[in-house]
Protein backbone atom coordinates (compact mmCIF):
# COMPACT_ATOMS: atom_id res chain seq x y z
CA UNK A 1 0.00 0.00 0.00
CA UNK A 2 2.72 2.46 0.95
CA UNK A 3 6.39 2.41 0.32
CA UNK A 4 8.66 1.96 3.33
CA UNK A 5 10.06 5.20 4.63
CA UNK A 6 13.50 5.76 3.29
CA UNK A 7 14.76 7.29 6.55
CA UNK A 8 14.29 4.05 8.49
CA UNK A 9 17.18 1.68 7.91
CA UNK A 10 15.73 -1.69 7.01
CA UNK A 11 17.57 -4.55 8.71
CA UNK A 12 15.48 -7.23 6.99
CA UNK A 13 15.85 -7.96 3.32
CA UNK A 14 12.16 -7.49 2.75
CA UNK A 15 11.20 -4.56 4.99
CA UNK A 16 7.68 -4.51 6.39
CA UNK A 17 5.52 -1.44 6.18
CA UNK A 18 5.06 0.76 9.19
CA UNK A 19 3.20 -1.02 11.98
CA UNK A 20 0.09 1.11 11.58
CA UNK A 21 -0.22 0.00 7.98
CA UNK A 22 0.21 -3.70 8.57
CA UNK A 23 -3.22 -4.26 9.99
CA UNK A 24 -5.12 -3.76 13.14
CA UNK A 25 -5.30 -6.03 16.16
CA UNK A 26 -8.60 -5.99 17.91
CA UNK A 27 -9.29 -7.84 21.07
CA UNK A 28 -12.79 -9.15 21.46
CA UNK A 29 -14.61 -8.37 24.67
CA UNK A 30 -15.13 -12.07 25.08
CA UNK A 31 -11.38 -12.71 25.29
CA UNK A 32 -11.03 -10.24 28.12
CA UNK A 33 -14.06 -11.74 29.82
CA UNK A 34 -12.67 -15.27 29.68
CA UNK A 35 -9.23 -14.29 30.90
CA UNK A 36 -10.61 -12.08 33.66
CA UNK A 37 -12.95 -14.83 34.86
CA UNK A 38 -10.14 -17.36 34.97
CA UNK A 39 -7.82 -14.92 36.71
CA UNK A 40 -10.44 -13.96 39.28
CA UNK A 41 -11.11 -17.61 40.06
CA UNK A 42 -7.42 -18.11 40.84
CA UNK A 43 -7.61 -15.80 43.83
CA UNK A 44 -8.17 -17.52 47.15
CA UNK A 45 -11.62 -17.14 48.63
CA UNK A 46 -13.01 -15.80 45.35
CA UNK A 47 -15.71 -17.90 43.75
CA UNK A 48 -18.57 -17.44 41.39
CA UNK A 49 -22.25 -16.98 41.85
CA UNK A 50 -24.52 -19.47 40.21
CA UNK A 51 -26.97 -17.82 37.88
CA UNK A 52 -30.41 -18.46 39.24
CA UNK A 53 -33.75 -18.55 37.53
CA UNK A 54 -36.65 -18.71 39.99
CA UNK A 55 -34.27 -19.91 42.66
CA UNK A 56 -32.89 -22.79 40.64
CA UNK A 57 -29.21 -22.68 39.82
CA UNK A 58 -28.80 -22.89 36.05
CA UNK A 59 -25.07 -22.31 35.79
CA UNK A 60 -22.10 -23.58 37.71
CA UNK A 61 -20.79 -21.45 40.54
CA UNK A 62 -17.09 -22.13 40.23
CA UNK A 63 -16.17 -19.02 38.27
CA UNK A 64 -16.98 -15.36 38.69
CA UNK A 65 -19.11 -13.92 35.90
CA UNK A 66 -17.44 -11.19 33.93
CA UNK A 67 -18.61 -8.70 31.38
CA UNK A 68 -16.03 -6.56 29.68
CA UNK A 69 -15.74 -3.83 27.11
CA UNK A 70 -12.53 -3.10 25.32
CA UNK A 71 -11.80 0.41 24.08
CA UNK A 72 -8.49 0.34 22.25
CA UNK A 73 -5.85 -0.46 24.83
CA UNK A 74 -8.12 0.02 27.79
CA UNK A 75 -10.94 -2.03 29.15
CA UNK A 76 -13.75 -1.76 31.63
CA UNK A 77 -14.40 -5.00 33.37
CA UNK A 78 -17.29 -5.88 35.64
CA UNK A 79 -16.85 -8.90 37.83
CA UNK A 80 -19.82 -10.53 39.54
CA UNK A 81 -18.51 -12.82 42.18
CA UNK A 82 -18.87 -14.39 45.58
CA UNK A 83 -16.45 -14.40 48.46
CA UNK A 84 -16.02 -17.25 50.90
CA UNK A 85 -17.51 -16.54 54.29
CA UNK A 86 -15.97 -15.16 56.48
CA UNK A 87 -12.98 -14.01 54.42
CA UNK A 88 -12.37 -10.24 54.46
CA UNK A 89 -14.33 -9.04 51.43
CA UNK A 90 -12.33 -5.89 50.74
CA UNK A 91 -8.99 -7.69 50.80
CA UNK A 92 -10.25 -10.48 48.55
CA UNK A 93 -11.75 -8.08 46.03
CA UNK A 94 -8.59 -5.98 46.01
CA UNK A 95 -6.55 -9.07 45.29
CA UNK A 96 -8.97 -9.99 42.52
CA UNK A 97 -8.66 -6.52 41.03
CA UNK A 98 -4.87 -6.62 41.17
CA UNK A 99 -4.61 -10.11 39.78
CA UNK A 100 -7.11 -9.61 36.98
CA UNK A 101 -5.51 -6.30 36.06
CA UNK A 102 -2.07 -7.85 35.95
CA UNK A 103 -3.27 -10.78 33.83
CA UNK A 104 -5.00 -8.50 31.38
CA UNK A 105 -1.89 -6.38 31.05
CA UNK A 106 0.47 -9.31 30.56
CA UNK A 107 -1.72 -11.70 28.55
CA UNK A 108 -3.81 -9.34 26.50
CA UNK A 109 -1.44 -6.40 26.40
CA UNK A 110 -3.94 -3.86 27.61
CA UNK A 111 -2.52 -0.65 28.98
CA UNK A 112 -4.99 -0.43 31.84
CA UNK A 113 -8.28 -1.80 32.97
CA UNK A 114 -10.94 -0.43 35.20
CA UNK A 115 -12.29 -3.29 37.23
CA UNK A 116 -15.57 -3.00 39.09
CA UNK A 117 -16.32 -5.78 41.49
CA UNK A 118 -19.79 -6.69 42.62
CA UNK A 119 -20.08 -9.16 45.44
CA UNK A 120 -23.51 -10.75 45.40
CA UNK A 121 -23.01 -13.51 47.95
CA UNK A 122 -20.80 -14.63 50.77
CA UNK A 123 -20.77 -18.37 50.55
CA UNK A 124 -19.67 -21.04 52.95
CA UNK A 125 -17.02 -23.14 51.29
CA UNK A 126 -18.63 -26.49 50.56
CA UNK A 127 -15.53 -28.35 49.51
CA UNK A 128 -15.00 -30.95 52.22
CA UNK A 129 -11.48 -31.83 51.14
CA UNK A 130 -10.45 -28.26 51.83
CA UNK A 131 -12.19 -27.92 55.13
CA UNK A 132 -11.44 -31.25 56.75
CA UNK A 133 -7.68 -31.10 56.28
CA UNK A 134 -6.15 -31.02 59.75
CA UNK B 1 -36.60 1.55 79.28
CA UNK B 2 -36.82 -2.18 78.69
CA UNK B 3 -39.15 -4.70 77.15
CA UNK B 4 -41.02 -4.33 73.86
CA UNK B 5 -41.44 -0.56 74.35
CA UNK B 6 -37.69 -0.11 74.08
CA UNK B 7 -37.74 -1.93 70.73
CA UNK B 8 -40.44 0.24 69.21
CA UNK B 9 -38.32 3.05 67.64
CA UNK B 10 -36.74 0.63 65.21
CA UNK B 11 -40.04 0.16 63.38
CA UNK B 12 -39.65 3.69 61.99
CA UNK B 13 -36.50 5.51 61.07
CA UNK B 14 -35.51 8.44 63.31
CA UNK B 15 -36.17 10.79 60.38
CA UNK B 16 -39.71 9.51 59.87
CA UNK B 17 -40.42 9.76 63.60
CA UNK B 18 -39.23 13.39 63.61
CA UNK B 19 -41.34 14.23 60.54
CA UNK B 20 -44.42 12.64 62.09
CA UNK B 21 -43.96 14.53 65.32
CA UNK B 22 -43.54 17.91 63.67
CA UNK B 23 -46.39 17.42 61.16
CA UNK B 24 -48.77 16.25 63.88
CA UNK B 25 -47.75 19.15 66.13
CA UNK B 26 -48.39 21.70 63.38
CA UNK B 27 -51.74 20.09 62.50
CA UNK B 28 -52.74 20.00 66.16
CA UNK B 29 -51.89 23.67 66.66
CA UNK B 30 -53.82 24.67 63.51
CA UNK B 31 -56.91 22.67 64.48
CA UNK B 32 -56.74 23.88 68.07
CA UNK B 33 -56.52 27.50 66.89
CA UNK B 34 -59.45 27.01 64.48
CA UNK B 35 -61.52 25.33 67.18
CA UNK B 36 -60.76 27.99 69.76
CA UNK B 37 -61.60 30.77 67.27
CA UNK B 38 -64.93 29.14 66.35
CA UNK B 39 -65.78 28.64 70.00
CA UNK B 40 -64.98 32.26 70.81
CA UNK B 41 -67.13 33.51 67.91
CA UNK B 42 -69.97 31.16 68.86
CA UNK B 43 -69.94 32.24 72.51
CA UNK B 44 -70.23 35.85 71.45
CA UNK B 45 -66.89 36.90 72.90
CA UNK B 46 -66.09 38.77 69.67
CA UNK B 47 -69.43 40.52 69.69
CA UNK B 48 -73.05 39.27 69.78
CA UNK B 49 -73.68 40.14 66.12
CA UNK B 50 -70.73 37.95 65.02
CA UNK B 51 -72.18 34.97 66.93
CA UNK B 52 -75.53 35.30 65.16
CA UNK B 53 -74.08 35.49 61.63
CA UNK B 54 -74.77 32.65 59.22
CA UNK B 55 -71.71 30.66 58.13
CA UNK B 56 -72.12 31.78 54.52
CA UNK B 57 -73.84 35.13 54.58
CA UNK B 58 -73.84 37.76 51.79
CA UNK B 59 -70.41 39.32 52.67
CA UNK B 60 -68.76 35.86 52.57
CA UNK B 61 -70.63 35.00 49.39
CA UNK B 62 -69.28 38.18 47.78
CA UNK B 63 -65.72 37.16 48.54
CA UNK B 64 -66.36 33.72 46.96
CA UNK B 65 -67.62 35.42 43.83
CA UNK B 66 -64.49 37.47 43.23
CA UNK B 67 -62.28 36.30 40.37
CA UNK B 68 -59.26 35.26 42.42
CA UNK B 69 -61.08 33.19 45.07
CA UNK B 70 -61.32 29.79 43.36
CA UNK B 71 -57.76 29.86 41.90
CA UNK B 72 -56.47 30.54 45.42
CA UNK B 73 -58.53 27.63 46.77
CA UNK B 74 -57.16 25.43 43.99
CA UNK B 75 -53.54 26.34 44.74
CA UNK B 76 -54.09 25.79 48.45
CA UNK B 77 -55.61 22.37 47.76
CA UNK B 78 -52.65 21.46 45.54
CA UNK B 79 -50.29 22.54 48.30
CA UNK B 80 -52.12 20.39 50.84
CA UNK B 81 -52.05 17.44 48.41
CA UNK B 82 -48.31 17.85 47.82
CA UNK B 83 -47.57 18.06 51.54
CA UNK B 84 -49.71 14.98 52.16
CA UNK B 85 -47.90 13.05 49.44
CA UNK B 86 -44.55 14.06 50.93
CA UNK B 87 -45.74 12.91 54.35
CA UNK B 88 -46.86 9.59 52.90
CA UNK B 89 -43.48 9.06 51.20
CA UNK B 90 -41.71 9.92 54.47
CA UNK B 91 -43.42 6.92 56.10
CA UNK B 92 -41.92 4.53 53.59
CA UNK B 93 -38.40 5.83 54.07
CA UNK B 94 -36.12 3.26 55.64
CA UNK B 95 -32.53 3.44 56.71
CA UNK B 96 -31.87 -0.03 55.37
CA UNK B 97 -28.57 -0.44 53.64
CA UNK B 98 -29.02 -2.26 50.34
CA UNK B 99 -25.36 -2.37 49.37
CA UNK B 100 -22.04 -1.43 50.87
CA UNK B 101 -19.46 0.52 48.93
CA UNK B 102 -16.16 -1.03 49.93
CA UNK B 103 -13.82 0.60 47.45
CA UNK B 104 -14.40 3.52 45.17
CA UNK B 105 -11.44 4.48 43.08
CA UNK B 106 -12.39 6.28 39.87
CA UNK B 107 -9.37 4.90 38.03
CA UNK B 108 -9.09 1.39 39.43
CA UNK B 109 -12.75 0.55 39.84
CA UNK B 110 -15.15 0.16 42.65
CA UNK B 111 -16.31 -2.66 44.86
CA UNK B 112 -19.89 -3.14 45.91
CA UNK B 113 -21.08 -5.70 48.40
CA UNK B 114 -24.75 -6.57 48.34
CA UNK B 115 -26.28 -6.18 51.77
CA UNK B 116 -28.19 -9.41 51.25
CA UNK B 117 -24.88 -11.23 50.69
CA UNK B 118 -23.82 -10.42 54.23
CA UNK B 119 -27.22 -10.82 55.85
CA UNK B 120 -27.80 -14.18 54.15
CA UNK B 121 -24.44 -15.46 55.36
CA UNK B 122 -25.25 -14.28 58.89
CA UNK B 123 -28.74 -15.78 58.70
CA UNK B 124 -27.37 -19.11 57.52
CA UNK B 125 -24.76 -19.25 60.25
CA UNK B 126 -27.20 -18.28 62.99
CA UNK B 127 -29.78 -20.68 61.56
CA UNK B 128 -27.31 -23.53 61.93
CA UNK B 129 -26.86 -22.89 65.65
CA UNK B 130 -28.51 -25.36 68.00
CA UNK B 131 -31.84 -24.12 69.28
CA UNK B 132 -32.53 -21.68 66.43
CA UNK B 133 -35.49 -22.23 64.12
CA UNK B 134 -35.22 -19.12 61.97
CA UNK B 135 -33.05 -16.05 61.70
CA UNK B 136 -33.51 -12.89 59.69
CA UNK B 137 -31.11 -10.00 59.40
CA UNK B 138 -30.84 -6.63 57.76
CA UNK B 139 -28.31 -3.82 57.65
CA UNK B 140 -28.71 -0.16 58.32
CA UNK B 141 -26.39 2.82 58.68
CA UNK B 142 -23.73 3.67 56.15
CA UNK B 143 -21.09 1.74 54.22
CA UNK B 144 -18.36 2.88 56.59
CA UNK B 145 -20.44 2.40 59.73
CA UNK B 146 -22.95 -0.36 59.10
CA UNK B 147 -25.27 -1.69 61.77
CA UNK B 148 -26.69 -5.17 61.89
CA UNK B 149 -30.19 -6.06 62.99
CA UNK B 150 -30.80 -9.67 63.74
CA UNK B 151 -34.01 -11.38 64.70
CA UNK B 152 -33.71 -14.94 65.89
CA UNK B 153 -36.55 -17.33 66.58
CA UNK B 154 -35.61 -19.93 69.15
CA UNK B 155 -37.14 -23.36 69.56
CA UNK B 156 -37.00 -23.11 73.34
CA UNK B 157 -34.91 -26.22 73.83
CA UNK B 158 -31.61 -24.39 74.24
CA UNK B 159 -30.73 -21.75 76.81
CA UNK B 160 -31.16 -18.34 75.10
CA UNK B 161 -28.00 -17.12 76.84
CA UNK B 162 -26.04 -19.85 75.09
CA UNK B 163 -27.49 -18.86 71.71
CA UNK B 164 -26.69 -15.24 72.44
CA UNK B 165 -23.10 -16.13 73.34
CA UNK B 166 -22.71 -18.09 70.11
CA UNK B 167 -24.10 -15.20 68.08
CA UNK B 168 -22.00 -12.48 69.66
CA UNK B 169 -18.92 -14.63 69.96
CA UNK B 170 -18.76 -16.38 66.58
CA UNK B 171 -21.25 -15.01 64.08
CA UNK B 172 -20.71 -11.33 64.78
CA UNK B 173 -16.95 -11.91 64.86
CA UNK B 174 -17.23 -13.45 61.40
CA UNK B 175 -19.30 -10.53 60.18
CA UNK B 176 -16.72 -8.06 61.51
CA UNK B 177 -13.98 -10.05 59.86
CA UNK B 178 -15.78 -10.14 56.52
CA UNK B 179 -16.48 -6.41 56.60
CA UNK B 180 -13.09 -5.57 58.12
CA UNK B 181 -14.61 -3.30 60.70
CA UNK B 182 -13.53 -2.95 64.31
CA UNK B 183 -17.04 -2.41 65.50
CA UNK B 184 -20.29 -3.71 64.11
CA UNK B 185 -23.09 -2.49 66.35
CA UNK B 186 -25.67 -5.22 66.33
CA UNK B 187 -29.16 -5.46 67.66
CA UNK B 188 -30.20 -8.99 68.39
CA UNK B 189 -33.78 -9.92 69.16
CA UNK B 190 -34.36 -13.39 70.49
CA UNK B 191 -37.92 -14.65 70.11
CA UNK B 192 -38.91 -17.52 72.34
CA UNK B 193 -41.91 -19.69 71.54
CA UNK B 194 -44.86 -18.58 73.65
CA UNK B 195 -45.14 -21.64 75.87
CA UNK B 196 -41.47 -21.71 76.77
CA UNK B 197 -41.33 -17.98 77.32
CA UNK B 198 -43.90 -18.42 80.05
CA UNK B 199 -42.15 -21.43 81.52
CA UNK B 200 -38.86 -19.58 81.76
CA UNK B 201 -40.65 -16.67 83.39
Amino acid sequence: MTTPTAAVPAPAADPLPEPEHRGRTTIADRVVERIAAAAAAEVDAATGTARRVLGVAVSSADRPRVSARVHGEEATVEIDMSVSWPAPVRQVTRRVREHVGERLVTLVGLRSARIDVHVAALVVERAPEQKRVV
Amino acid sequence: MSGPAALAPVTRTPGAVRVNRSVLTVLALLLLAAGAFTLLVGLGVLGADQADRAVVDPPVDDVARTGWFWPVVGVAALLVAALSAWWLVAQARTDRLARLRLDDDPAGGRTLLEGTALTRAVEDEVGDLAGVTRASAHLSGTSSAPRLHLRVRLDGRVDPAQVHRAISGEVLAHARQALEVERLPARVELDLPRSTARALG
